[in-house]
């Protein structure tokens, strides 16, 4: 029975609003199925971007596979980029439901309709958040990962919420077979064709490789020639690699060129290395990527010492974490602590070279951390100290 | 029944320690600034893009002719995601800033040539389907 009492008389409340026979349950599974599946990979691969970040001590992080931060990083931005025609096409889907009347029938459905509405503006707030992130659009007053961490707890926890409250009429809907389809109106059956289900489904799963197919460049170089929305670029830069904060912009520009550089090592042997110092050490050569929490990777061939031998001439515990600094005055980045597994590792290196070029300024000339599978923002550019924690 | 009860207070729990690092990081997190985006999210999703949505395929269902409807609204459903990620990219500032890297594609020629390229796509469909028509009506 269709309740009308106190119904407001504002078209999108008719009980005949919302015509098209391709919303149902058996489309929204499917989408919200797809959809779930893309939240968890994005929620995994975020997590272990935060354990990078935050580590925690008895959760130590491998230094192996050395692409390892790349692979999962891509997929997690490539992931969350595809999933935004998948959560359109969804909210498309139910939007009908927003306007039921009424809005309550008691409070266990009210506890329903406000977790979907969370799951809603919580999935809604990643995605949009993430691909403003990725273009430096940044139209918030918070500190975007600690938001983006936060919500992204809410989104897992609306969608477990959705999942028991919905299990059944999930499971039912993804075991039917589509119904029969119809069009809006008898009258326009002549002129008219509506989409079915599946074309909607094919066309979802289309945007969604649109999507990839356009910016996944920025991780895949082979793709690089259809990046046409990608956010980054393999640009005509040193070394091939993107640059995501300049020197000026990390203010470093005049300290970082001055001729008094020194690198001050801590430990039971504390010393300070000019550059002459550094390059008259033992010189290593490695192949490694650099992949950004942005999700765009590149790899280059970076030169300079080990940091296990400086830390070794320094009389550091093997067991010990160090930690990084820059030139920088503060910032979340003008410093990264550097577990024993990576500090340790034959290809952790405080480069002075890329691509057997010196270090250009704004990939952190005179000195730069680089090491295996760890975010961007932990290869910490214009090294000037190392401290023993 | 007990399991999707377990399900259902994992997700609280869930909810709860995400509203829990709110309130940890007080400051970063601005949680007033954070339910505002929320709130806006909302906002642009149920009163603007989805409204705007359903117009437009009122537009297609009553403007275009039938052969061409079903090739138009695949179309924009794949247009719509495009440009739901190529246009903060076009509209950010940032493109002009230090980075020699960062936002350097012709964002909005791209999404021209996309454009265009999917509407080539609607009006091959379309004479193909009308041929169709006519032949399964000889």
């Amino acid at each position: 029975m269709t309740v009308t009492r106190g119904r407001p008389s504002l078209p999108m409340f008719a009980d005949d609003a919302f015509p098209s026979t391709v919303r149902s349950t058996w489309l929204v599974a499917r989408l919200g199925s797809a959809l779930g599946i893309a939240i968890l990979v994005c929620f995994l691969t975020g997590l272990l971007s935060h354990l990078h970040q935050h580590p925690i001590s008895w959760l130590p992080l491998p230094a192996d596979p050395v692409w390892g931060y790349r692979l999962t990083q891509g997929l997690h931005v490539a992931t969350g980029l595809a999933s935004i025609p998948l959560f359109a096409v969804k909210m498309w889907s139910v939007y009908p439901h927003l306007f039921a009347w009424p809005p309550t029938r008691s409070l266990a459905h009210a506890a329903e309709r406000a977790s979907v509405g969370l799951l809603a503006a919580a999935t809604g707030f990643e995605l949009i958040t993430g691909v403003l992130n990725l273009g430096h659009l940044y139209l918030w007053s918070f500190l975007f990962p600690v938001a983006h961490y936060a919500v992204a707890w809410v989104v897992v926890g609306s969608v477990l919420l959705h999942l028991a409250v919905k299990w059944p009429v999930i499971v039912e809907a993804l075991r039917r077979r589509p119904p029969e389809e119809a069009h809006a109106t008898p009258v326009d059956v002549a002129r008219q064709e509506v989409i079915s289900r599946r074309a909607l489904l094919l066309a979802t799963a289309g945007a969604a490789t649109a999507v990839t197919v356009t910016t996944i460049g920025q991780s895949l170089r082979p793709f690089g020639w259809s990046g046409l929305l990608a956010p980054r670029s393999p640009a005509d830069v040193p070394g091939g690699i993107p640059i995501n904060r300049t020197a000026t912009d990390a203010g470093v520009a005049t300290r970082a060129q001055r001729g008094d550089y020194f690198l001050h090592v801590a430990g039971t042997r504390p010393r300070a290395f000019s550059l002459a110092d550094l390059h008259s050490l033992p010189q290593v050569d490695v192949e490694l990527p650099i992949s950004c929490v942005e999700g765009w990777s590149a790899t280059g061939v970076w030169g300079g010492v080990r940091l296990r031998d400086l830390l070794d001439l320094c009389g550091v515990d093997p067991a010990a974490t160090v930690r990084a600094v820059s030139l920088e005055d503060g910032g979340l980045y003008a410093a990264a602590d550097v577990p024993p597994a990576f500090a340790r590792h034959d290809d952790t290196l405080l480069a002075l070279r890329l691509g057997g070029e010196v270090l250009s300024l704004d990939h952190g000339y005179p000195l730069r951390l680089i090491a295996p599978n760890r975010p961007g923002v932990l290869q910490t550019k214009w090294v000037s100290r190392v401290e023993v924690l | 029944m007990t399991g999707r009860r377990v399900i259902g207070v994992l997700g609280v729990l869930a909810i709860a320690f995400g509203g829990l690092q709110v309130l940890l990081n007080w400051e970063a997190a601005s949680p007033f600034g954070l339910a505002a985006f929320l709130l806006a999210v909302v906002v642009l999703d149920d009163l603007i893009l989805l409204p705007l949505a359903l117009a437009v395929g009122w537009v297609v269902r009553r403007a275009l002719p039938a052969p061409a409807q079903i090739p138009a609204q695949v179309a924009l459903v794949v247009l719509a995601g495009i440009l739901l990620v190529g246009v903060p990219f076009a509209l950010s500032p940032a493109r002009n800033g230090e980075s020699a890297t960062l936002l350097t594609e012709p964002y909005w020629r791209n999404l021209g040539l996309l454009t265009v390229s999917l509407a080539l796509i609607v009006v091959l469909a379309t004479a193909v389907r009308a041929r169709r028509r006519v032949t399964s009506r000889a």
